[in-house]
C-alpha cells in the first residue's frame, strides 16, 4: 500500500456528557443522582488521504469535525476505530507526531500577544528543537511567501487580524511539517486578506507538498484552496469527493439580496429565478448559475425595479450539506 | 523522517532532559520579554506587592513593641518568616506561573489542546508558559526581609537558599494537586484559588500558633508548615535532618501532582465529562 | 376570581422561584469565595489567644480576648464587605461612558451608593454567617446591650458612607492618573494599621493612636467595631463627630473634583 498521509477506519467517538434537567428540580436531582447520556459525536468515519492533498473537511457546528481532528492530532482517544498519520497511531505517538505535523485554529492563536511575531518565531524554533541556521533560512523564505517582512519586529496586539492570521500560518510551519492542519484560518478575514491567505496556503502546498487539512465554514475557502471536500454531518462522512463534483452538483445556487428604492407594485418575476421572499422595498431570490449567468441576472433584476442595493451570495453551508443530505 | 532541520534527536534521557530545560529557559525569557512590554504596570505591579507585604511588617513591628514575643517567635523570626513564604511563593509563580488556579482555568477552558498539539512534555510547556509579575516583587521582598532578619552566617544563607527553593516546589506542586482538580469536577477554579490563598495566609503566622487538628490540618491538606514553619526551624537550628524532610515533601508534592495531572488527562482524552465543542 | 387568584398566584410563585434560583447561585458563589473570612478568623483567635496567654492577663487595654475576638470579626465584615464601586468608576471614566452619566452629582454617586448598599448587605450578612460561628466558638456571645444596637447601627452606617465617600475619591481620580488600582491599594493598606483592622487601635503606641484618631481611617472599621465590643457613651459622640467633620470635608472634596471633573468632560467632549 502506498505511504498514505493519513489512513482513516472506522474512527468514532462517544462522550459521556453529564445531563441536568431544566429548573430547580432539575438541579436538586442532578446532585443526587446525575444522569448521564451518551453523545455519538463521531460515528465511524474512513477516508484515505494522499500526501500532498489539499482537503477540505465542512460541516455545520458540532457535525464532529473538531472531534476528528482532535483524534487525527492526538489530543483525543476515540471510542472505536483505527487511524494513522504518517505512519503513526496519533494517540499514542502524540509527542513523535508532533515534530511533523502543524496546527492553526482561527479562534486559539498561537502568537504571544504583547510580543513581535519574531519572538514566537523563535520560541516554536525551541519547541521544534531546530538548527539556527536551517531556522533562520526557513524562516526567510516563509517571511517572503507570505509577505509578513514589515510586520516581523510589531507586537502582535497591534496588528490586523489578516496580517495575524498570515504570522500564525508561519508559525506553523517553520518545523516543515508534513500535514498541516488548519480549522477555520480565514474567520473574521475581509475579502483582501482572505485571498492572501488561500494563494499562500495553495504556493505552500504546491512548492513543498505540505498535506493539508483545512476546516471551514467558508465555502470560498474550499472552493479556491481545495481540490476534495469532506463533507461531515451527525457525525458521518455524507461526501467525500473532488470539489468539481461538488461545486458541479452544489455550488451553483446563488442567492440574491435586493432593496428598491420604490415599493414594488406587483409579483417579482424573472425567468429561471426563484423568489424565496419578497415584501414592500425588498426581496430575496435564488437561482442556478449554470442554469443563468450571474450578469444576466442582475440585469434582469435592475430593469425589474431601481435598485438600492444588491447583495449576491452562496448559499451557507447548512443548506447546501442539507441539499446533499438529502439527494 | 526530515533530519535537515531538527538535531539529531536525542537518546538518551539526560540529552531529553537538557533539551527540555533550554526549552523552559526560552520559555521563561519570553515571558519576562512579554511582562516588561508594559513597562509601567510591571513596575507598579512589583512595587504594589512591596506594599502588600511590606504593611505586614509594619503590622509585626507594633505588635512586637508592645507584646514582646509570642509563641517562640520575635519580631527577626517573623521577618525571617516573611522572607522564606515569599522568595518560595515568588520563585514559584515567577518561574511556573500557570500552577495553581490558572492550571484549573486553562484546563476548564479546553486550552490544553494548544499544547497537545506541541512536541514538549505537555506538564512542563503548561507551567512555565506563564510569569505572575507580582511574584518578581515577592521574589525581591523576600530578599529584603531576609536582610531584616539578620542572620548571616554563610550556612545560614545556603540553608536560606535551599529552604525557598524547596518550599517553591512545595507550593508548585500544591497548586498542580488543586489545579488538576479541574479535570474532575467543574468549580475546581474557584476551590484552588481558596486553597492557594489559604496556604499563603495559615504560613505567613507563627505556625506554633496552631494546636491539635489544625496543626494536622497544616501538614497536609493545607500544607503551609512546611512552605514556612519548617524551613524557619531548618535555618535558625540549621538542622540537616529537617531539611531532608523538607525535600521529601517537596517530592511528595510535586509527585502528587504531577500524578493527578496525568490522572487527569487521561480522562480529559477519553473525552468524558467534556462539553462536546 | 378564584382562578384569577390561582394563576396570581402560581405567576408570582414562578418569578419566585426562579429568584430564588438566581439568589441561590449567587449566595453560593459568595459563600465559595468567602473562606478567607473562615480563615483569617481562626487564625485570628489562635494568635491573640495565645497573647493573652503569654501576657497572663484578663484584659489587654481595657479589651478582653472575647472583646478583641468579636472586634476582629465587624472589623473583617465591614473591610470584605465594603461597597467597591471604584473600578466601575474608572472604567466608566475609560470608556467615556460617564459622560452620560455624570449628571448630577448627587444622582450619580446617589446611585452607585444604592447599588452597593444592597449587593453590601448581602455580602456582609453572609460574612457574618460564616465568621460568627468561630467567634461564637471561641469567644461566647458577645457582650452587647439591645440598647446600644441603634447607636451602633449609625456608626456601622457612618462607616459604610465614609468608606463608600474615599472610594468614590479614588475612582474619580482616573480622570487624571492611568492606575487608581494602586490608589485603592494603597488606601486599603492604610486602613490595615491606621483603621485597626490588623490590630485595635487600643493597643497602639499612644501618639499612633492619637494620629489615627484623627484620620478618617478608624472612622471605617475601627469605629463601630470597637462600638460593638464595648459600647460606651462619650466614645459614640466623639465618633459622630469625627464622621460629621470628615463626612463634610469629604463631600466638599468630591463636590470639588465632581466640579473638575465636569469640567474637564465639557472641555474634551468625554
Amino acid at each position: 500500500m502506498p505511504d498514505l498521509a493519513v489512513a482513516v477506519e472506522g474512527l468514532a467517538k462517544t462522550f459521556v456528557v453529564r445531563h441536568k434537567a431544566p429548573g430547580l428540580k432539575g438541579s436538586l436531582r442532578a446532585i443526587v443522582r446525575p444522569s448521564r447520556r451518551d453523545v455519538e459525536a463521531v460515528r465511524e468515519v474512513s477516508f484515505a488521504i494522499q500526501p500532498g492533498e489539499v482537503v477540505g473537511l465542512i460541516g455545520p457546528n458540532g457535525a464532529g469535525k473538531s472531534t476528528t481532528i482532535k483524534m487525527l492530532t492526538g489530543i483525543l482517544h476515540p471510542t472505536r476505530g483505527d487511524a494513522t498519520v504518517l505512519g503513526l497511531v496519533p494517540w499514542e505517538d502524540r509527542r513523535r507526531l508532533a515534530y511533523h505535523i502543524g496546527s492553526v485554529f482561527g479562534q486559539k492563536p498561537q502568537l504571544w500577544y504583547h510580543l513581535p511575531p519574531e519572538d514566537t518565531f523563535r520560541l516554536f524554533a525551541r519547541i521544534y528543537e531546530l538548527d539556527q541556521d536551517a531556522y533562520r533560512r526557513r524562516r526567510a523564505e516563509l517571511v517572503e511567501l507570505f509577505e509578513i517582512e514589515p510586520l516581523l519586529d510589531v507586537p502582535v496586539r497591534k496588528l490586523s487580524l489578516g496580517q495575524r492570521m498570515r504570522c500564525e500560518v508561519v508559525a506553523s510551519l517553520l518545523h516543515r511539517p508534513r500535514v498541516l492542519f488548519l480549522d477555520e484560518p480565514t474567520i473574521g478575514l475581509d475579502v483582501v486578506a482572505k485571498e492572501k491567505i488561500r494563494q499562500a496556503i495553495q504556493d505552500m502546498n504546491a512548492e513543498e507538498g505540505t498535506t493539508i487539512f483545512l476546516t471551514s465554514h467558508d465555502a470560498g475557502d474550499i472552493e479556491k484552496v481545495c481540490r476534495r471536500v469532506i463533507i461531515i454531518n451527525h457525525g458521518r462522512i455524507i461526501f467525500d469527493d473532488r470539489t468539481a463534483v461538488l461545486k458541479r452538483q452544489y455550488l451553483t445556487r446563488k442567492i440574491v439580496d435586493v432593496r428598491f428604492h420604490e415599493a414594488l407594485t406587483g409579483p417579482l418575476e424573472i425567468p429561471g429565478v426563484h423568489v424565496i421572499k419578497q415584501g414592500t422595498f425588498g426581496a430575496k431570490l435564488e437561482f442556478d448559475s449554470q442554469e443563468r449567468e450571474v450578469q444576466s441576472v442582475i440585469q434582469d433584476v435592475m430593469a425589474f425595479a431601481s435598485c438600492q442595493d444588491i447583495n449576491i451570495s452562496d448559499p451557507p453551508m447548512e443548506e447546501i450539506i442539507r441539499d446533499i443530505y438529502q439527494a | 523522517m526530515d533530519k535537515t532541520l531538527s538535531r539529531q534527536r536525542a537518546g538518551t534521557l539526560l540529552a531529553h532532559v537538557r533539551v527540555e530545560l533550554a526549552f523552559i529557559r526560552g520559555l521563561v525569557g519570553i515571558n519576562l520579554a512579554s511582562a516588561m512590554e508594559y513597562r509601567a504596570t510591571f513596575l507598579t505591579q512589583i512595587f504594589g506587592m512591596f506594599l502588600n507585604n511590606g504593611i505586614y511588617f509594619v503590622f509585626w513591628y507594633l505588635f512586637f513593641d508592645r507584646f514582646g514575643t509570642v509563641q517562640g517567635y520575635n519580631l527577626e523570626e517573623v521577618y525571617l518568616l516573611f522572607a522564606i513564604v515569599a522568595m518560595g511563593f515568588g520563585l514559584a509563580y515567577t518561574l511556573a506561573g500557570n500552577t495553581g488556579w490558572r492550571l484549573a482555568t486553562i484546563i476548564a477552558q479546553g486550552r490544553l489542546d494548544y499544547y497537545l498539539a506541541l512536541p514538549r512534555n505537555l506538564l512542563a510547556h503548561v507551567l512555565f508558559s506563564h510569569m505572575v509579575v507580582s511574584a518578581i516583587g515577592d521574589f525581591f521582598f523576600g530578599i529584603m526581609a531576609f536582610f531584616f532578619a539578620g542572620r548571616f552566617h554563610p550556612a545560614e544563607i545556603v540553608l536560606f537558599v535551599v529552604s525557598c527553593v524547596l518550599s517553591g516546589c512545595v507550593i508548585v506542586g500544591y497548586g498542580l494537586i488543586v489545579g488538576s482538580a479541574a479535570f474532575f469536577f467543574g468549580g475546581a477554579q474557584q476551590m484552588s484559588m481558596q486553597a492557594a490563598n489559604a496556604l499563603v495566609s495559615f504560613a505567613l503566622y507563627p505556625n506554633t500558633l496552631f494546636s491539635g487538628f489544625a496543626r494536622l490540618l497544616l501538614y497536609t491538606l493545607i500544607p503551609a508548615i512546611f512552605i514556612g514553619g519548617i524551613p524557619v526551624d531548618i535555618v535558625l537550628g540549621r538542622d540537616g535532618r529537617l531539611l531532608a524532610g523538607l525535600a521529601a515533601a517537596a517530592a511528595i508534592s510535586l509527585g502528587m501532582g504531577t500524578w493527578l495531572f496525568y490522572a487527569g488527562l487521561r480522562r480529559y482524552e477519553s473525552g468524558s465529562d467534556i462539553n462536546v465543542m | 376570581m378564584w382562578i384569577q387568584l390561582r394563576v396570581g398566584v402560581a405567576k408570582y410563585g414562578a418569578i419566585a422561584g426562579i429568584n430564588l434560583q438566581n439568589q441561590l447561585a449567587y449566595v453560593w458563589d459568595t459563600i465559595s469565595r468567602s473562606t478567607h473570612i473562615v480563615v483569617f478568623m481562626f487564625i485570628f483567635t489562635q494568635l491573640w489567644g495565645a497573647v493573652y496567654r503569654l501576657q497572663d492577663v484578663t484584659e489587654i487595654n481595657g479589651l478582653t480576648l472575647a472583646n478583641t475576638i468579636w472586634y476582629f470579626l465587624m472589623a473583617e465584615v465591614l473591610q470584605i464587605g465594603q461597597i467597591r464601586h471604584d473600578t466601575q468608576i474608572t472604567e466608566e471614566i475609560k470608556s467615556g461612558a460617564i459622560a452620560y452619566t455624570l449628571g448630577k452629582p448627587y444622582n450619580y454617586l446617589g446611585y452607585h451608593f444604592s447599588n452597593g448598599m444592597g449587593e453590601t448587605i448581602v455580602k456582609m450578612g453572609l460574612l457574618w454567617l460564616l465568621g460568627s460561628p468561630i467567634a461564637l466558638a471561641f469567644a461566647g456571645w458577645p457582650d452587647v446591650r439591645l440598647a446600644h444596637l441603634p447607636a451602633i447601627a449609625v456608626v456601622y452606617l457612618l462607616a459604610i458612607v465614609v468608606n463608600f465617600c474615599i472610594i468614590s475619591l479614588i475612582g474619580l481620580m482616573a480622570f487624571l492618573i492611568e492606575d487608581t488600582f494602586s490608589l485603592r491599594l494603597i488606601y486599603q493598606k492604610i486602613v490595615f494599621i491606621l483603621g485597626g483592622l490588623l490590630i485595635p487601635l487600643d493597643f497602639l503606641p499612644e501618639g499612633l493612636q492619637r494620629v489615627a484618631g484623627l484620620l478618617p481611617f478608624q472612622l471605617t472599621t475601627y469605629a463601630p467595631a470597637r462600638l460593638f465590643v464595648g459600647f460606651e457613651w462619650p466614645m459614640f459622640w466623639r465618633q459622630l463627630q469625627m464622621g460629621a467633620i470628615w463626612l463634610a470635608i469629604l463631600l466638599g472634596l468630591l463636590s470639588l473634583q465632581y466640579r473638575w471633573a465636569a469640567r474637564r468632560l465639557a472641555i474634551n467632549g468625554g
